[in-house]
């Protein structure tokens, strides 16, 4: 009894005392120490090497140090939120582009960099998602995706199929893969940023009849809810109903689509570039290709959807902005920006600047040079109104909601956003 | 695996022959149940052994070739004993406080019938039930403004704060349950308040304050997001932050993550089996005098 | 005297009352503040709009849809898992060579994380890899073998049974404490008026064992109304709407659609409800105590 006695005093006592003096001091700054830029990102891990590696040689330039931590994609969502309305904002940060870079330039957390010397170096299509409401560049995009179609090459030779062109082509195609005994497309619904990704791909036909179609959308002279998405949704379920997704796709994540890509039971999956480094991973023997998802008519060219995956910004009242500023000029600098898009399997935004890092992104690489490319759409819609869209894909597949339904839903939703 | 389950209370009733066999009977069923029932916790184990291509191609199997390499590499990779380190600072100072803070609140609770402590009791009670998204920013705020952040001092003390109102429930349940002819007899004996406490009561406690322990280990262990918003530092991260920064932004590397949450539950499931006895005691003590 | 137990509780009470103040009421005291405003969690201006939130809550849709799931949810798993783990915690009870062994893995998934949980469910319910189809199938009952978390009508119930299976040990262990620590004279007494097995279990075991109900209930239910990381790591609320509850709705209005106000409105009516049921649960099991 005695000694509990004793024990629970010490804790009383002496772990109060512990916490507190613990780790105290350790963020006081220190005079004459070199400039420290806080960097935060939503970099995965695969990348972490890459990143220190070239904040090294800035380090070794500039003298100027950097301190780097990461997070995962959705975490980092809301912990960078935080950080901003706490005041507690890192140097350099990593910014969704599209809408996202116009709430936190509007909010006054991203520099301004319009002006700086470097953003010449940037291609100019890919500054259209990194820009503020009042038209100047906040974010420098440092990558770019593409939405296309995966393919098992020697599935399609042992079909006897070609690279489809058009919207007929492809369903052929589809059909005697199915014939075959192979599951046409792999599809990954039960993870909602999967669901928008085949409607993206299509929605050329969209931007291509209409390319300010958002615009339009902002001036109310156009809704979702309108002959354009319904074409897209309907041959999105089109798809669903000749039953050229395997069956629960919307108990399917994207994992498992990788899954059945490297068992070969599939023979295409739409997606993004990054899905061929997943797919390699999991079977490194196949023999994989892209092209671009041909939802026009025989004859014509389908546009990619194509946009920044990876933005990074500057917090606008940090301390340290002529560093930052240094930092971001560093990154524009094509033999760093090379060595990042080599470990990231993505494309350039920088002018002049092409990576071979597969000969499968290669294929469709090619495409991209003879044809145009629209953002991802979402990136210029007010936020909640994806989320709704994503839910609404889901609803849809679930005969919860019909199409109209569902596009009607979305278009309330743009209305309640823009009213805001 | 060591079988530490208490023995029974009392001897059962004497079974008749055909009795004994129903309990066979039942007792097999059971065990078959149980199996099915742990079929997930071997996936996981499995699957934590494999390669990638392995649990692509082969999910239920046994693995080929015992992968250790995923742990190695995972170990490596997330920093484990770094992390490790952080871990047992952080739960096992949260847990001395929330001990020690709980158990002293909830001894006037438990004893006294005035409206003060049950205006307490209440108050305590109820921010059980509170969301805890709600409070987030506004925490995050105020431990920044006070320079906490990357300090295991605040997520430490918001640990105690989080974990206090559980902590007094069980406490409270159980120190009406304890009879007060020691405290009475000390008081006559003109002993303080305090030192009642300490050396008559609080020995007592012992088996709602393991549960106490356990309950709150077992949280703040695997708790994520705290840790993840106020230990932004590497190196100052613990097991379940390190643990899922294998998440990549596309492509997520399951074998190894699948090591890594094997690594980070092995502790918890090791200090189970050890002291089985005393952890279903600990949790069911406090809870079944409640 | 009576100012003595006055002091003593606000001295004992203290340190508790002081943590809790700064690092919990506060913190939940400024996010109602925000519930009232229409900060979107990025600027740095608050516009207050009294209770236009709540307003705009009554006839949301979502809110609705969720609410119900919150419900169904709740109820599910409330029920059955308590009536798994009394099950269960009756069989135990009797004489048994392997209770150890089988009470570790019923307990096993307690200690597990909801990411693995929900990755490896996700993964044996899949309808074309998931071996839980291929069992059904197996033994002729393919009619079973559904979508399980695909299919809106049984997705939430999916859900549910793998955060019973989760926590079905827990309360098992609570129930095997409660029945190991009834007298062992009662059940004596009883066989000498030959009452039946089952007559005991219901006159004698269940009244006795009443305290582990309240409790057990007490925190399936409170843990199901929160429950966010399970729905959100295997459905992330879908298909569609079918598994959102509220605690996830609150969660997406605030983090993901930048409404932090508007979510803060829903933990707040979260709140009140967990508050309210828990109250009457309490109020009710406790005088059923007493009564029994």
């Amino acid at each position: 009894m005695k000694r509990q006695t004793l024990f629970v005093l010490a804790l009383i006592l002496i772990v109060p005392v512990a916490a507190f003096a613990g780790g105290a001091g350790e963020s006081e700054p220190v005079e004459d120490e070199p400039v420290v830029l806080d960097m935060y990102h939503w970099f995965g891990p695969e990348m972490r090497e890459t990143i220190e590696e070239i904040n090294g040689r800035f380090t070794a330039e500039t003298g100027i140090e950097v301190s780097y931590e990461s997070a995962p994609t959705d975490q980092y969502r809301n912990v960078i939120k935080i950080k901003l309305a706490s005041g507690d904002a890192p140097d350099i940060f990593g910014v969704f582009p599209g809408t996202e870079v116009v709430e936190f330039s509007d909010a006054g957390h991203l520099a301004n960099l319009s002006g700086q010397g470097f953003m010449d170096r940037v291609m100019e299509g890919a500054t259209v998602v990194t820009r503020g409401s009042d038209g100047d560049v906040y974010a420098l995009p440092l990558d770019q995706n593409v939405i296309g179609v995966v393919y098992n090459r020697a599935i399609f030779n042992e079909v006897g199929l070609d690279v489809p062109t058009s919207w007929d082509e492809f369903l052929s195609a589809c059909r005697d893969l199915k014939d075959a005994g192979y599951y046409p497309l792999a599809l990954g619904n039960a993870d909602l940023w999967v669901t928008q990704l085949i409607p993206y791909a299509m929605a050329s036909i969209i931007y291509k009849e209409i390319p300010n179609f958002d615009a339009e959308m902002y001036a109310g002279e156009r809704s979702f809810n309108g002959p354009e998405w319904r074409a897209v949704m309907e041959a999105y379920m089109e798809l669903q109903d000749r039953e050229f997704f395997h069956p629960g796709v919307l108990s399917t994540t994207y994992d498992q689509t990788i899954q059945l890509m490297a068992l070969e039971q599939a023979a295409m999956v739409v997606n993004g570039n990054w899905i061929i480094a997943g797919i390699r991973e999991a079977n490194p023997d196949l023999d994989l290709g892209m092209f671009p998802f041909p939802s026009v008519e025989a004859g014509e060219t389908a546009w990619i959807s194509g946009a920044v995956g990876i933005a990074m910004g500057a917090f606008a009242d940090s301390e340290n902005l002529d560093a930052a500023m240094q930092y971001l000029e560093f990154w524009t600098r094509p033999e760093i920006i090379s060595d990042y898009l080599m470990a990231k399997k993505a494309f350039s935004t920088i002018k002049g600047v092409s990576v071979d890092f597969d000969p499968a992104a290669g294929e469709i690489g090619g495409y991209l040079a003879e044809t145009n490319t629209y953002p991802f759409p979402d990136q210029n819609w007010p936020s909640g109104v994806q989320d709704v869209f994503l839910k609404g894909y889901q609803a849809v597949f679930a005969g919860e909601m019909t199409i109209p339904e569902m596009l009607q839903s979305v278009d309330d939703e743009w209305a309640a956003r823009t009213a805001q | 695996m060591v079988d530490l389950s208490p023995a029974p209370v009392a001897p059962a009733p004497r079974a008749t022959p055909r009795g004994r066999h129903v309990a066979i009977a039942a007792e097999i069923a059971l065990l078959i149940i149980a199996v099915v029932y742990f079929f997930p916790v071997y996936i996981m184990l499995t699957n934590s052994m494999k390669t990638p291509a392995e649990i692509a191609q082969h999910p239920a199997r046994l693995p080929l070739s015992f992968v250790v390499q995923n742990f190695a590499d995972a170990w490596q990779a997330s920093s484990f004993g770094t992390a490790f380190r952080n871990s047992l600072i952080v739960t096992v100072i949260s847990v001395s406080l929330l001990v020690a803070v709980s158990s002293l609140a909830s001894y006037p609770l438990g004893r006294f019938q005035t409206r003060l402590s049950n205006a307490l009791y209440v108050l305590f009670v109820s921010m059980l039930m509170l969301p805890f998204q709600m409070a987030m920013i506004p925490l995050y705020r105020m431990v920044y403004e006070l320079q906490w952040i990357n300090t295991f001092r605040s997520v430490i003390l918001v640990f105690v704060a989080v974990n206090l109102p559980f902590s007094i429930f069980l406490y409270t349940g159980f120190i009406r349950s304890v009879p007060e002819d020691l405290e009475e007899s000390a008081t006559i004996e003109g002993a303080g308040r305090l030192r009642i406490f300490l050396q008559i009561v609080f020995p007592l406690l012992r088996p709602v304050t393991s549960s106490v322990i356990i309950l709150n280990s077992l949280a703040i262990w695997n708790e994520f997001l705290l840790p993840l918003l106020f230990l932004q530092r590497r190196a100052l991260r613990t097991i379940p932050v390190a643990v899922f920064s294998f998440q990549g932004q596309y492509n997520t590397n399951w074998a190894m993550l699948f090591a890594a949450l094997v690594l980070a539950m092995a502790p918890m499931v090791l200090t189970f089996l050890v002291l089985q006895k005393q952890f279903v005691k600990g949790i069911t003590a406090g809870s079944v005098k409640g | 005297m009576k100012k003595n137990i006055t002091v003593a509780t606000l001295a004992f009470t203290a340190p508790a009352l002081i943590v809790i103040s700064i690092f919990l009421l506060y913190p939940v005291l400024s996010g109602f503040y925000y519930s009232l405003t229409s900060w979107n969690g990025l600027d740095r201006t608050v516009e207050f709009i009294g209770l236009r939130n709540y307003r705009e809550l009554l006839s949301d849709r979502e809110v609705s849809v969720s609410l119900r799931n919150t419900v169904v949810f709740t109820a599910t798993t409330t029920v059955v898992q308590n009536l798994i783990a009394l099950v269960l915690a009756l069989i135990l009870d009797g004489r048994f060579r392997t209770r150890g062994l089988v009470k570790t893995m019923f307990f096993v998934p307690v200690l597990m994380s909801s990411i693995v949980v929900g990755y490896t469910w996700s993964f044996l319910l899949h309808p074309l890899f998931g071996l839980v189809n291929k069992g059904l199938s197996g033994i002729g009952l393919t009619f079973l073998a559904l979508d399980w978390l695909g299919n809106p009508r049984i997705a939430l119930f999916s859900v549910a049974g793998m955060s019973i299976w989760r926590w079905v040990g827990y309360s098992m262990v609570i129930y095997l404490a409660a029945l190991q620590s009834v007298p062992e004279v009662l059940y004596e007494s009883a066989d000498i008026d030959g009452a039946s097995p089952l007559r005991k279990t219901m006159s004698i075991t269940l009244p006795l064992i009443a305290p582990a109900f309240t409790i057990n209930i007490l925190i399936t239910l409170i843990g199901a109304m929160k429950e966010f990381d399970m729905i959100y790591v295997t459905t992330g609320g879908g298909p569609g709407y079918a598994t959102q509850t509220l605690a996830v709705l609150l969660y997406n209005q605030a983090f993901q659609a930048n409404r932090m106000g508007y979510g803060a409105a829903i933990a707040v009516v979260l709140f009140m409800i967990i508050l309210t049921v828990s109250m009457v649960q309490l109020r009710i099991l406790r005088q059923r105590e007493v009564r029994l």
